[in-house]
């Protein structure tokens, strides 16, 4: 069958198999951003934006996708022209092997959306779902809410 | 059911999947599962679907265009679709509003963020695992759960609803379509709590309380404990004991005790019998006087 995503606003059309997962579609399609950790809905690796919310990307059947606006971390921002959030976690050492970071990113930028000013809580349940077996979760709290200032304008 | 297999690629397959069909109706839905009995299977959030795989299956049906993601007043009723997601439940006014906001509460306690947008209400009372949030609460309110099928509409009391697994109740060629609430209660006081490992692992014991407090005395209570064991269960003793009572510091006590004793708690993962059944005392208690607070 036939599907249309758009994907960091690029329409794209793929011939899928009804049992095809949302994350197989997108990292042979080439966004390998799209990381592939537990693939059954545990660790949050595999975050994308599904007009505009996390979701899970290993536990999505691509053909329910159809029509849909996805966003992957390539959409973000780029080495030399990172987004303010990947600015920030560079920043702040909220990054160690990296394997999360794009599902973290992913979810803190939906969170901004609705949260400019986001209160510790709001962070942690904003991030909630995605797991670093790396830093401790302490420094993306910090990571997050610098990003939210420089993206009100604040710095 | 048992796990998905993977292909050399490490991707996900689910064997002989030929069908991906997305009805616009409930009429539409029955009569796609009447006419091929037993191989195709309703995919509503797809968390449950898409880990599990089951030989007979080849065709999905799709709910998510049957606009049954609706939370609305319906006369004397709360009415809740069945495709709404865990989401749009915890964030809803009307049920942050509902008694206590024990509905939203349970929802906000399911999984985590990116799982709550994608978990509706059908797929997990159509599952009810034994860690599932929302029955328990069901069986608490007292809610009334709408199956379509070949027959057109029946309507299950949470009691019967939540006594046996629903692919043992109800017929394979039937969906369930909404839950409703009565509106009756939603002035009553109420509270959910779930006890978990950490924040995003399964319930080892969840706690509903619910009650009518008018100077001191309580009517109504309604008490039910989820995860204990196979399927909700309502302390009905725990709840007699309270009613009509002045409430005080002691009848928490006496109906923690209660409740611990009507609940025939089982071992798994995440807490042994006895672990529970110590866990459902503390917990009945601490949230009775939560709500008397
Ligand atoms: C990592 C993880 C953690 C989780 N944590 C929790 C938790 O803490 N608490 C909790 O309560 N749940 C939790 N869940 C959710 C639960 O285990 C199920 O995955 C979920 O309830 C299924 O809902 P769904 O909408 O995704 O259904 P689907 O996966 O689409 O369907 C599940 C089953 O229900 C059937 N079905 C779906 N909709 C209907 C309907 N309207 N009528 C009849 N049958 C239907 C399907 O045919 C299928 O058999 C978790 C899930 C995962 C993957
Ligand atoms: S890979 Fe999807 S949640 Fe782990
Ligand atoms: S940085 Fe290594 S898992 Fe998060």
């Amino acid at each position: 069958m036939e599907i249309k995503l758009t994907i960091n606003g690029d329409s794209k059309k793929f011939e899928v198999d009804p049992s095809t997962r949302l994350i197989d579609l997108l990292r042979s399609a080439g966004y390998q951003g799209v990381k592939k950790g537990c693939d059954e809905g545990h660790c949050g690796s595999c975050t994308v934006l599904l007009d505009g919310q996390p979701i899970l990307s290993c536990i999505k059947f691509a053909a329910q996708a159809d029509g849909a606006e996805i966003t992957t971390i390539e959409g973000m921002g780029t080495v030399n022209d990172p987004h303010p959030l990947q600015q920030s976690f560079v920043d702040k050492g909220a990054v160690q092997c990296g394997f999360c970071i794009p599902g973290m990113i992913l979810s803190s930028k939906s969170l901004l959306e609705t949260h400019p000013d986001p209160t510790e809580d709001e962070i942690k349940r904003g991030l909630d779902g995605n797991y670093c077996r790396c830093t401790g979760y302490v420094k993306q709290i910090e990571a997050v809410q610098s990003a939210a200032q420089k993206m009100r304008g604040g710095i | 059911m048992r796990h998905a297999e993977k292909n050399n690629k490490g991707e996900k397959t689910v064997r002989k999947l030929s069908e991906f069909l997305k009805p616009a109706t409930v009429e539409e839905t029955v009569e796609l599962l009447i006419e091929r009995p037993g191989k195709r299977k309703l995919l509503a959030g797809g968390t449950g679907v898409s880990v599990t795989d089951s030989q007979q299956i080849d065709g999905l049906i799709d709910l998510t265009g049957l606009e049954l993601d609706y939370i609305e007043e319906a006369g004397e009723q709360l009415a809740l679709g069945a495709v709404a997601t865990m989401r749009q439940l915890e964030s809803s006014d009307l049920l942050k509003q509902y008694a206590g906001g024990v509905v939203a509460e349970a929802a906000a306690n399911v999984g985590t963020t990116p799982l709550r947008n994608m978990i509706t209400l059908g797929g997990s009372l159509a599952q009810m695992r034994v860690w599932a949030d929302l029955p328990p609460v069901f069986l608490a309110v007292d809610a009334e759960i709408v199956v379509s099928g070949p027959e057109g509409e029946q309507s299950y009391s949470a009691v019967e609803f939540f006594s046996k697994h629903p692919t043992r109740l109800l017929d394979k060629s039937c969906l369930i379509k909404q839950v409703n609430l009565d509106q009756k209660l939603a002035d009553y006081r109420g509270n959910y709590e779930k006890f978990a490992m950490t924040s995003d692992a399964y319930a080892t014991v969840t706690v509903t309380v619910l009650a009518e407090l008018n100077d001191g005395i309580v009517t109504n209570p309604r008490i039910a404990i989820g995860s204990a064991s196979p399927f909700p269960t309502r302390c009905t003793a725990a709840e007699e004991a309270l009613e009509g009572q002045k409430f005080s510091q002691e009848l928490a006590v006496k109906a923690g005790k209660l409740a611990r004793e009507e609940v025939k708690t089982t071992d798994n993962v995440w807490g042994s019998a006895s672990y529970k059944s110590k866990l459902i005392e503390k917990l009945v208690k601490r949230n009775l006087l939560q709500i008397a607070e």
